[in-house]
């Protein structure tokens, strides 16, 4: 088997930074669940993010895929030693699902490997040949949990410990964006499929992210939402380097969600250590009490709505350069909602009154404040959203044109503004909403449904009585001999 | 100690006869000076060295593991074990088709006895069962053996190869039926695999290790065998290749969907079984269409050669999960990874070798199988390859899913044996688990050495020039 590495250059390279660091600073945050299980898969977690990007052929890259998934089955059933639940079954079945769709996603990419590398009989890392790009593009659309396809994200993320889910958060999509960058080219008819994918589903995600009352899901969601801004850049053009403008502006996309996203993570890791949930109805008020908490998520929010001179608006800015007009304008609406939902998010959290049941929040084991390790990070992560938002161009690959022209400041306020004033008018009902929506998850009860009484089925004919066995099996073999005697 | 005395003289009688084999690229013994086609004759080519090494290896981790965990009650089972190892050596070693059914049958005896010999009841249900099937399988192959015989009057193998071209083709046609039949039955071939869940459930998981890695291999072998070297299916009939693609694909995603519906351990392993008898299908298939035919063989002997190994880790590591549980069924694992963590991580790294994560073994001859396969008959069995490989991680999943729950009862003492050998079976299990993780890494190699073997049956007058230069 081949395995052969290459350190990667441009934005490549940031992504890498992005993630050696980020594995970094998740890992040391998972120090404060006190359970060295999630630290050492979160370490080797952060290693297959790695060994994706400096992968060179396409096996160490499915290698990496599949570090990635089985190191994070891990995080996702190992439980916090600091937060008061048990063992839940909601957890093991989530990382039973997470391991499902991955592998339904690694099978695709082995299928297209295959394929690929009998037309080319090489496996190195390039453009897959067409027969393979139809099985790729289902693999991606799996690996960055494209909507309806995010049910393992979204159970995945929620039910990890909080600190666990930093450093989920951080890779297994954009190892799929970095993939389909370096890989797919899908374009039936020259249109750019993946990337209006993308930025429908960019909409969609954020549609649902505004009705969720869990912190967590509702940054799950919006994780979705913004590969779905990557995927728009990734999927504008047939991808030949890394030079290309539209991979360029997604991965760019990607480094800057990296840390921003994190960093809420962080935030809201840090808030469930306090208050021991994640339930947005029941926080409230938290402002006084973790000041720098607040700020950093402030500076978060920020970034991922796109303010200006947030890491954010940078590549958005990029993103809109290369897009086509149609995914353009789906994108600005999908920032209309992120930054509504993100102020709902801010309120719901720090600002509000908080409601009468909060006041009790669930025990905590002392630990009002968190550790150094999430501080140190927080500050960093938010340093460095804001440095890249001032100056994008110190980020490797990444073009220095003009971010800050009157009409794209102008074009990129617009839809805070709209975020904003959709907030004022509809406050009230976005917030007493929250109690009416329930989760669903439709293709994992479409799988149950489908699968059900066929295997029941199956299990019913091995249970057969050993005369009626060997009936069948003496049959079979008759009509097996009979066939290939016909055949003559 | 005599157990180990046998497992030493097993493995320098192969060593041996490994090393003369590859000086002199084959051996053929004429059992009492009588030469073929008269007398019989036992040939040693590259390819039956590679399942004598596999019988060995089988057999020595069956003795060390054995010698740590059976009960001093099962004193039968050491006795049967030798005479299926005898019996199977045999497969692999006959040069003519009276002896082939000789050894065969008797396989059969020794597997029947070890099957019923651990449970009262369910062991003689299930070895009744297994005996009906072995009886209705032998009579196939004697009928084979018949059509044969009135064709070509010879029985040894490489005589018949030289008469089949003018064997008429409803004849022909009807033996490769009845051997893909009666085989099938052995190794599990869908749907005359009904005899395999409730035996390897009633023998326990370490005769199963040794049923399911060592001896399904050995029938697999013997119908290669006669397919290509006697019938000489790449030349007379390429258009079986479909067929045996075909039937490897039912395979994979039947036995794959009946592990996945299943709800207990050994019988879920049971039916993995039944789902890697198609890959290996898959394998030969592509070389019996002529075209492929080295990359083919090389693809399935690699996989018999990784599945014997994984299976293997797979039963014993297993077992130990259910004895620490002291329940067989998945749902009943609660607490067996804490309990005994180092099987948990020899049955985790075995079973993502077997659903072929990559770089774990599993994952190399899985792409060797997928790769030739996809020359011969185009992307629909990469896709089954695929399909299997995702259901195969679902049902593994739950077992890791149940296994490492907290609670459940404590389940027996895992070692009722004591004394010098207590850590044996948990070092049989660990290094075969360790083994799955590491054959991956030097797969090429592998692949290398497995390449003189894969000659010898890709290249079908080899064997006939070995047997005949003998004579």
């Amino acid at each position: 088997m081949p395995f052969a590495f290459a350190l990667p250059s441009g934005v490549n390279a940031a992504l890498l930074a992005a993630f050696a660091g980020l594995g970094v600073f998740a890992s040391a945050a998972t120090v404060h669940e006190r359970s060295w299980g999630i630290t050492a898969a979160a370490l080797v977690h952060s290693a297959g993010g790695v060994l994706a990007i400096i992968a060179a052929d396409m096996i160490t890259l499915l290698i990496a895929w599949e570090l990635l998934t089985f190191s994070a089955y891990f995080i996702i059933r190992t439980r916090s030693r600091r937060l008061p639940t048990a063992a839940s079954p909601r957890a093991e079945r989530a990382g039973v699902w997470y391991i499902a769709a991955q592998i339904s996603a690694a099978a695709l990419f082995f299928i297209a490997i295959v394929l690929h590398g009998m037309r080319t009989g090489s496996v190195m890392i390039t453009v897959l040949q067409p027969q393979a790009q139809g099985f790729m593009f289902l693999a991606i659309l799996i690996k960055t949990a494209m909507m309806p396809l995010h049910g393992w994200l979204v159970g995945g993320y929620t039910e990890a410990s909080p600190t666990g889910s930093i450093i989920l958060s951080v890779y297994a999509t954009k190892v799929g964006v970095y993939t389909a960058a370096r890989l797919l080219a899908v374009s039936p008819g020259s249109f750019p499929l993946l990337s209006y994918t993308g930025a429908v589903v960019a909409v969609v995600a954020v549609a649902n992210a505004l009705l969720q009352r869990s912190a967590r899901r509702l940054l799950s969601y919006h994780i979705i939402s913004q590969v779905g801004y990557m995927l728009v850049g990734v999927g504008v053009v047939s991808v030949a380097s890394n030079r290309d403008p539209g991979a360029v502006a997604g991965l760019f996309h990607a480094v800057n969600h990296i840390i921003y996203k994190a960093l809420l993570f962080m935030t809201v890791a840090a808030v469930m250590h306090r208050v021991g949930h994640d339930d947005l109805r029941a926080m409230g008020g938290l402002r006084r009490a973790m000041p720098l908490t607040f700020v950093c998520a402030v500076i978060g929010a920020a970034a991922i709505s796109g303010v200006p001179y947030t890491s954010g608006y940078a590549s958005k800015e990029l993103l809109k350069q290369v897009a086509d007009p149609v995914p353009g304008y789906l994108l600005a609406l999908a920032s209309a909602g992120t930054t509504l939902s993100f102020i709902k998010f801010i309120y719901l959290i720090f600002m509000r009154r908080p409601p009468v049941a909060a006041d009790q929040p669930a025990r905590m084991r002392h630990q009002p404040r968190s550790t150094p390790p999430i501080r140190i990070a927080m500050v960093t992560l938010a340093a460095l959203s804001i440095l890249i938002g001032t100056v994008p161009h110190i980020v490797p690959g990444v073009p220095a044109i003009d971010y800050y022209a009157p009409s794209a400041l102008l074009m990129g306020v617009l839809p805070l503004v709209l975020g904003a004033g959709i907030w004022a008018i509809a406050r009230k009902r976005i917030v007493t909403g929250l109690d009416r929506h329930a989760p669903r998850a439709p293709i994992r009860s479409a799988v149950l449904v489908v699968t059900r009484s066929p295997l029941r089925l199956l299990r019913a004919t091995h249970r057969l009585n050993p005369q009626l066995s060997v009936g069948i099996a003496v049959s079979a073999a008759v009509i097996l001999t009979f066939l290939l005697v016909l055949f003559a | 100690m005599a157990a180990l005395a046998s497992g030493a003289a097993h493995l320098a009688a192969v060593t041996i006869t490994t090393a003369r084999v590859g000086e002199t690229g084959g051996l053929t013994y004429s059992l009492g000076g009588w030469v073929p086609p008269v007398g019989i004759v036992l040939v040693a080519d590259a390819l039956s060295v590679v399942f004598l090494v596999i019988i060995a290896i089988g057999h020595v981790s069956f003795l060390l593991h054995g010698m740590a965990e059976e009960k001093r009650s099962r004193k039968g089972i050491w006795i049967l074990t030798e005479i299926l190892v005898a019996a199977l050596s045999g497969i692999a070693l006959a040069g003519d088709l009276f002896n082939l059914f000789v050894f065969v049958e008797l396989a059969s005896i020794a597997s029947v006895g070890l099957i019923a010999h651990k449970q009262q009841a369910r062991g003689a249900g299930a070895g009744f069962v297994y005996l009906v099937f072995a009886s209705i399988s032998g009579s196939f192959l004697l009928i084979a053996v018949l059509l044969l015989y009135s064709a070509t009057g010879v029985l040894t193998i490489a005589e018949i190869a030289a008469g089949v071209a003018v064997m008429p083709r409803t004849a022909y046609l009807a033996t490769i039926g009845l051997l893909l039949a009666s085989f099938g039955m052995k190794f599990g071939l869908i749907p005359l695999h009904f005899w395999q869940a409730p035996s390897y459930h009633a023998a326990g998981s370490s005769v199963s290790a040794l049923l399911s890695g060592t001896a399904m291999k050995l029938y697999v072998y013997a119908v290669v065998r006669l397919l290509f070297h006697m019938m000489r299916v790449p030349v007379h009939l390429p258009e079986a290749a479909l067929l045996i693609t075909a039937l490897g694909c039912v395979n994979i995603i039947g036995g794959h969907l009946l592990g996945l519906a299943e709800r207990d351990l050994k019988r879920l392993l049971a039916y993995s079984s039944v789902a890697h008898a198609g890959y290996i299908l898959l394998g030969f298939g592509a070389a019996a269409s002529g075209r492929m035919v080295a990359a083919g063989v090389t693809a399935g002997l690699l996989h018999v050669v990784f599945h014997a190994v994984m299976k293997s880790a797979l039963f014993y590591s297993g077992r130990r999960l259910i004895v620490a549980a002291d329940s067989s069924a998945i749902a009943g694992l609660r607490g067996s990874a804490r309990r005994d963590r180092i099987a948990f991580c020899a049955f985790f790294l075995a079973s993502l070798a077997i659903v072929g994560v990559p770089p774990a073994s599993g994952f190399v001859s899985k792409w060797r199988v997928a790769q030739s396969s996809a020359a011969v008959a185009g992307v629909w069995p990469v896709v089954v390859v695929a399909a299997g490989t995702v259901i195969s991680m679902v049902y593994y999943a739950r077992v890791f899913h149940s296994s490492l729950r907290e609670g459940g009862s404590a389940g027996r003492d895992a070692r009722p044996a004591g004394g010098p050998w207590r850590h044996a079976g948990l070092l049989t299990a660990a290094t075969l688990g360790l083994a799955t993780l590491a054959l991956g890494f030097v797969g090429s190699n592998v692949e290398e050495i497995l390449g003189p073997a894969a000659r010898a049956l890709a290249e079908l007058d080899r064997y006939v020039l070995l047997v005949r230069g003998g004579m």
